[in-house]
């Protein structure tokens, strides 16, 4: 991965993490085009996620420092963006299935639910470097109960 | 796949002492379960597609799909790289 492409990345980790409002900014009944804008917001946040999901895919990172850190951050962001779903759920819940406004809430918790699992997905694709620049301990077992011996559990 | 060997790398020690105590069992489970041939079908054997190293899979630890391990293979020695949460929420609960 070039340099550019990790700053990009560093610089989308900050946004990802800036984007989902404080509890104490989110409006108590916020109007349809505000809960549409908001899930376009996060549909783009998740095709933008997918980019860089598929650039990490084939680069090469060595430096571990920079993996941890984008780690910590997205980990971060993650349980954010999740505690957030379980709140707009919430909202969602008090709202009647007829109304106008309960279809863009539902699209908004779709949205919300795609950009959280393609964060997931990217982490775990930072996860597979980590370990892809770990070295391989001394040790060789036929089962399992002797691996785990030799680890501890 | 036949896998006849275990070995692995220091992130899966790491990763499987930092699990929750009840999640052990379940763990060493699954990585007996990687001697079989086939692998058990409920494992869901995933290859990571598209990944710098070809040579990595993940099985699920759970039915529930909330925990993964990943493995490189090695001719027929898996190298156990991770295991850790896989944490998704559903579009259409």
């Amino acid at each position: 991965m070039s340099t550019a492409e990790l700053i990009k990345l560093s610089a989308f980790s900050r946004q990802v993490s800036r984007m989902v409002p404080p509890a104490s900014n989110i409006q108590s009944a916020p109007a349809v085009e505000a809960i549409a804008d908001e899930a376009i917001s996060f549909q783009s946040m998740a095709l933008l996620t997918q980019h860089f999901i598929e650039l990490l895919k084939t680069a090469s990172i060595e430096d571990d420092k920079i993996l941890g850190e984008l780690q910590k951050v997205f980990t971060t962001s993650l349980n954010i963006v999740g505690a957030y779903h379980q709140q707009q759920t919430t909202a969602r819940g008090s709202i009647g299935d007829k109304e106008a406004i309960a279809q863009v809430y539902d699209v908004l918790l779709q949205e919300i639910a795609s950009f959280y699992n393609a964060l997931s997905a990217l982490l775990w694709i930072i996860g597979e470097h980590i370990a892809e620049n770990d070295t391989i301990l001394p040790g060789s077992y036929t089962n399992a109960d002797d691996l785990f011996a030799a680890i501890g559990g | 796949m036949k896998i006849t060997s275990l070995q692995r790398k220091a992130k899966f020690d790491k990763d499987f002492k930092a699990l929750p105590v009840d999640l052990q069992v379940p763990v060493k489970t699954a990585v007996a379960d990687l001697l079989k041939d086939p692998i058990p079908a409920s494992r869901r054997l995933h290859h990571l597609t598209g990944f710098k190293n070809p040579k990595v899979y993940t099985i699920d630890v759970l039915p529930n799909h909330a925990y993964k391990l990943s493995f490189e293979v090695d001719g027929e020695a898996a190298i156990l790289r991770r295991v850790t949460a896989h944490k998704t929420i559903d579009r259409n609960p």
